[in-house]
């Protein structure tokens, strides 16, 4: 199945992939793409650099709420910029009923960090906002520019990781949620209360015991939608693009995440590899064997041909899966002509 | 000036920047450079991801310094601070040695480290600083975690102020920062590649860095620079595209590196792109030259 085909039968896409791989900027042209398909197309990013938001056309930067982009196509396309504050806030206005307690937890520090962006927040977080824009009737199709995390699987693991902390033993003794059995050690809870205030002083426990008090009566919503976003995610219509770059090291780090995604049932869709150079001798014969290291013609066919054999483990275990293959431009891709480039490779593609 | 006297400048090297720009690459070359002028260099991971191990050749991580094999004197060692060991064992030294095999089990871990996020920076910063008081080399070199984390991980001292008003995570904090505020003791070298998105980024960090966080600069390293080539006397069709490619891009890298040369005043080691194998020792070495010329 085609690019095209993946995104004509998706609702929603995640774009994963490790740092510095272009992955924001495939995320937009992919978005772009659909929209000229006649998707009503908005793509989520979480990289706060204005660049992209000048390359879309955007000069003011992009804001926590969807707004359109001005292009030519039967479709839309809408941007928004990921702010975990905001989102954090809109969650916990929907699951709580009780006014007053919304409000103490705004002024909880436990809460404030949380809301920060914690390791493992920014991620539950994406994909809470990938599901509220699914139901959003604007949209047909969300496109998600993943957070770069060191754990690429924070992402697709991050519904269910927020929904173990409510099963966390420490978390069910310091609410006093413990069975009989974990009733016993309430001394030993007590202690290591006690031990973590000498660490960072009363003040820091008491807002934790609060803020988990405050949490715990938000649980059930919050499990419900960890069940939602989790079948969201596996459904048929839901896809994933990895991307890629063509260097040993990070082919190897695509291929590990692929291995995880199938286990979790997330087998990718389709792959994008960028940055590949054009190789101007695809013909090597004798007369090019008596050429320099340093000649041009001789230099960017042996770096285009390292690059081939660097990515063949990830086109070999991708099998039928689509491969689509961005050549490296002169410059890095920080302009609506440079988006261009990438949307034109994703419409060659007819795998 | 010898660039290698900027960089050895401070007794501790952060080597910082965004994903993707050959951090690693950097702190093993310079390592090299250090190595072979001399100098006693113990290289730093800090993220547990065995990146800067595996390009140094050392099989194991270890807190314990271990000699990289690939220069024989023994004059470049390596040890990983795992942020995650490091935690436990924080917190085991502090009261916590009775629940210390249960901890992690019961998930009070977790519970520590949702309510005061930054603690694992902390505590590698803490790790880092005992390692380096206690080490006997002439320049440490620290490979900065990964991806958006290389501010983060710095700005964690002057944060973690906001959460913990008092107790020993303060004092450590407190520490830490004094530690790496300290311009004889610690440095920061900023990596970027000379393109658009990068140096831009590089910049804002770089102001982020002195402003905000009252760190010092080192010495930016310019990675992945596209050298000069040359073309044979008669080209033909496949010089000429070949040759117009490269020069657009050195045409454009050079826009990018002037525009970082406007806005920071700093020392500037430009190391080029090399085709093959970066793990090889020839490419490190390759690497390593530039910064002693």
């Amino acid at each position: 199945m085609s690019i095209s085909r993946t995104l004509e039968r998706s609702d929603v896409m995640l774009v994963v992939g490790s740092g510095g791989v272009g992955k924001t900027t495939t995320a937009a042209a992919l978005a772009i793409k659909a929209a000229r398909d006649g998707r009503k197309t908005v793509v989520v990013t979480v990289d706060p650099a204005k660049r992209l938001a000048d390359a879309l056309g955007m000069p003011g930067g992009l804001t926590a709420d969807p707004q359109q982009i001005d292009i030519e196509a039967s479709g839309e396309l809408w941007a928004l910029m990921l702010d975990p504050r905001t989102t954090f806030e809109r969650l916990i206005a929907r699951e709580s009923t009780d006014d007053a307690l919304t409000a103490e937890l705004k002024n909880n520090r436990v809460y404030g960090n949380l809301a920060n962006g914690l390791s493992g927040t920014q991620e539950y977080l994406a994909t809470e906002e990938l599901y509220s824009l699914h139901q959003d009737d604007r949209f047909d199709l969300v496109i998600v520019d993943t957070p770069p995390s060191r754990h690429v699987l924070d992402i697709v693991d991050a519904p269910s990781r927020l929904v173990s902390l409510f099963d966390n033993t420490a978390y069910r003794l310091l609410t006093g949620r413990g069975t009989n059995a974990t009733r016993l050690v309430g001394k030993a809870a007590q202690r290591m209360v006690r031990t973590v205030a000498g660490l960072v002083g009363t003040d820091v426990v008491e807002d934790a015991i609060d803020f988990f008090n405050v949490f715990e009566s938000l649980e059930g919503g919050f499990r419900e939608r960890a069940v939602a976003v989790n079948d969201l995610l596996t459904s048929p219509s839901a896809s994933v693009v990895i991307v890629a770059g063509p260097k040993a090291d990070v082919i190897v780090t695509a291929c590990d995440l692929i291995a995880a995604l199938e286990q979790r049932s997330m087998a990718p869709d389709a792959a994008i590899i960028n940055f590949f150079h054009p190789d101007p001798l695809t013909v090597f014969d004798e007369d090019d064997a008596g050429r320099n290291a340093d000649d041009a013609a001789c230099r960017l066919h042996v770096r285009a041909s390292a690059e081939q054999a660097a990515s063949l483990p990830l086109v070999q275990m991708l099998g039928q899966i689509p491969v689509v293959r961005v050549p490296s431009l002169a410059d890095d891709i920080h302009d609506a002509d440079g988006l261009g480039h990438v949307v034109a490779c994703l419409a060659d593609d007819t795998s | 000036m010898d660039p290698l006297q900027f960089v050895a400048a401070s007794h501790v090297v952060i080597v910082a920047g965004k994903g993707g720009v050959g951090k690693t690459t950097v702190t093993a070359a310079a390592a090299v450079a250090l190595a072979r002028s001399g100098r006693r260099v113990l290289a730093v991971e800090v993220d547990g991801t065995g990146a800067l191990r595996r390009l140094l050749a050392v099989p194991d991580g270890s807190l314990v310094p271990l000699p990289s094999p690939l220069l024989e004197d023994g004059s470049i060692r390596v040890a990983a601070i795992d942020p995650e060991p490091s935690l436990v064992g924080y917190l085991s030294e502090r009261g916590f040695g009775a629940l210390g095999t249960t901890l992690s089990k019961s998930g009070m871990l977790n519970l520590i480290a949702t309510a005061i996020p930054g603690i694992r920076d902390l505590v590698v910063l803490g790790r880092l600083r005992q390692l380096t008081t206690a080490d006997e080399a002439d320049v440490v070199l620290v490979d900065a975690p990964a991806a958006g984390h290389a501010l983060s991980f710095l700005r964690t001292p002057t944060d973690i102020v906001h959460t913990a008003r008092s107790g020993p995570i303060r004092q450590q904090a407190d520490a830490s920062r004094a530690f790496i505020t300290d311009s004889s003791q610690v440095t920061v070298t900023l990596v970027t590649t000379p393109q658009a998105t990068p140096v831009r980024e590089l910049i804002e960090t770089a102001y982020s860095i002195e402003d905000e966080l009252d760190l010092t600069l080192g010495p930016v390293v310019v990675n992945m620079v596209e050298p000069q080539y040359s073309s044979p006397a008669t080209p033909s069709d496949a010089d000429h595209a070949a040759r117009e490619f490269l020069a657009a891009r050195i045409r454009a890298e050079k826009g990018h590196i002037s525009e970082l040369a406007d806005q920071l005043a700093l020392p500037r080691i430009e190391l080029p792109r090399l085709d093959g194998n970066p793990s090889n020792i020839d490419h490190l070495q390759m690497l390593a030259d530039r910064f002693s010329s």
